[in-house]
């Protein structure tokens, strides 16, 4: 019974995946790795309990271990919130190797966030861009600076999760809460020599099932 | 502006699990490794495979870490027999310091954390091999006696790999599933520590605290190699965890992390304190902080 708490770590690693729920913490190439990881331990655990072979003390991991399974039972996995992007600090840097994701070289509407910092970061004359039309999803988080719209990108697992995005600006009439997720129409602005979001409508929305971008 | 702690709480939480999962398969791997050499290979026939010259026995230890692919938890109980099986001790020292690094294991692990920089990878395999054969011939011609701490005594030898001299007769497969049951509750308890720490810091560390160690290469160099001497994570995984703040501190502090962290930390130094006089630990701590800092600092001005 000592090794319940490895069993069942593993067991709630299978059903994330099942779920299709671990995409929400790592690099979707990894999942087929950590399910198998996974039932190796179960299988481990299995021929442990099937030849009567015991595991003696290593308490701290016991514990500790049905701690975090019973807290990934309990807690619905969702994206992270905007504390630690405003820990964090939210840059517009997202690197110029990452692959153009630039496909609608007409409809400035359909890009999506990213795609607008990978233009506005590796253009060569972004500011020819404003007054463009905007329609982004995006995370809220409210920073000394200011509101910003916010993305995670992900190159591996959470550890790593890198928010970047842009500052918005709401017409007056409007407030917007630091957290929550928007659909947000508006128009590209360039404040101060940096590009903004000058916000038209401001839709909140429910957390997307697929938040963080993958690089 | 006020963070809700439930938020952070939160946040703190998903991250943590996110990094269990991650480094989950690669722990495993390396304990998988660790129990069938572990049950199936004997020391003295490992022995046998010794080159005579004192080169020869260097790139010998360099490279003994493929077939012992875990961090120094496993790998210090291993010298330690090794050297008690007359394995001369400058090989068991370097063994100790290139293992941890240079093995499929942590090559692959380091590689998927840092798909970007590929250059990391082989930085810090050649790093390793460079500290590891400088130190290595320093201590070339130290004897048992002068740097072990332990004596040598009769004690069970327990595998059953070509050579040994075991007669009894209990299954290899119930060993090899007591080993790597017993390797693996000690491996995710390094795991969930580390993962814990670097959850929290993602989260609770102001970008100011972390933009002033990085103010310049040298002051990021020796905090990461401070931060990897108090974190004591496993090599396995100790890419993993630097990745969150490779963003924020410099490639070359990235590298001193990942190059010193596997040689020597509070854990290791626990461990060795076991096998070796305090003269030469102190020796080993010194020479290898001082030659990463050295060697990455270079590096951090040649690109």
């Amino acid at each position: 019974m000592s090794l319940l708490p490895f069993f069942l770590i593993g067991i709630v690693t299978v059903l994330y995946a099942l779920r299709d729920e671990l995409r929400l913490f790592v690099y979707p190439a990894y999942i087929p790795l950590i399910v198998g990881g996974a039932l190796v331990l179960i299988l481990l655990v299995i021929v442990a309990w099937v030849q009567k072979i015991h595991v003696k003390k290593h308490y701290f991991v016991k514990v500790s271990l049905l701690a975090l399974t019973l807290l990934a039972v309990s807690v619905t996995p969702a994206p992270l919130s905007d504390a630690t992007a405003q820990t964090r600090g939210v840059t517009q840097f997202i690197g110029s190797e990452s692959t153009p994701i630039f496909r609608y070289a007409l409809n400035t509407e359909a890009m999506e966030l990213l795609d607008w910092l990978w233009l506005l970061g590796n253009d060569k004359q972004p500011e020819r861009l404003e007054g463009s039309e905007m329609l982004v999803t995006g995370m809220v988080v409210t920073t000394p600076e200011g509101n910003m719209l916010v993305r995670y990108i992900i190159a591996c697992c959470l550890a790593d999760a890198r928010p970047v995005g842009l500052p918005i600006y709401i017409p007056d009439s409007g407030t917007v809460e630091s957290g929550t997720w928007y659909e947000v129409k508006g128009v590209l602005r360039y404040k101060n020599g940096s590009p903004s979001i000058e916000v038209i409508e401001a839709k909140d929305i429910p957390s997307p099932a697929d938040p963080y971008v993958y690089r | 502006m006020a963070i809700s702690m439930a938020v952070v709480w939160y946040d703190f939480f998903l991250i943590l699990l996110g990094i269990t999962f991650e480094a989950l398969p690669f722990v495993l791997m390396g304990v998988l490794v660790s129990a069938v050499l572990h049950v199936f290979v004997s020391t003295e026939y490992l022995l046998r495979w010794l080159p005579k010259s004192v080169v020869g026995r260097m790139c010998f230890a360099s490279f003994l870490g493929f077939l012992f692919p875990v961090c120094e938890c496993g790998n210090v109980p291993v010298a330690k027999r090794l050297m008690a099986k007359g394995l001369p001790p400058y090989v068991a020292i370097m063994f100790l310091l290139t293992a941890p690094v240079v093995n499929p294991i942590v090559i692959v692990a380091t590689w998927a954390a840092f798909r970007s920089t590929p250059e990391l990878v082989f930085f810090r395999v050649l790093l390793t091999l460079i500290i590891g054969a400088v130190v290595g011939w320093v201590f070339r011609f130290a004897t048992f006696t002068e740097v072990a701490k332990f004596d040598v005594s009769p004690h069970q030898e327990h595998s059953h790999g070509p050579g040994s001299a075991c007669h009894q007769n209990h299954s290899s497969l119930k060993e090899f599933v007591q080993v790597a049951l017993h390797e693996s509750a000690e491996m995710i308890g390094v795991l969930l520590i580390g993962a814990s720490i670097a959850a929290a810091i993602q989260v609770l560390m102001p970008r100011v605290v972390l933009l002033s160690l990085a103010q310049d290469a040298l002051s990021a160099i020796i905090s990461m190699e401070i931060l990897a001497f108090i974190i004591s994570i496993c090599s396995n995984v100790d890419a993993f965890f630097i990745l969150g703040l490779s963003t924020t501190i410099g490639t070359p502090a990235i590298l001193a992390f990942l190059v010193f962290g596997p040689m020597v930390d509070i854990k290791a130094l626990f461990m060795l304190s076991r096998v070796f006089k305090s003269w030469v630990i102190i020796s080993i701590v010194l020479a290898t902080s001082l030659l990463t800092w050295a060697l990455t600092l270079y590096l951090a001005y040649v690109f």
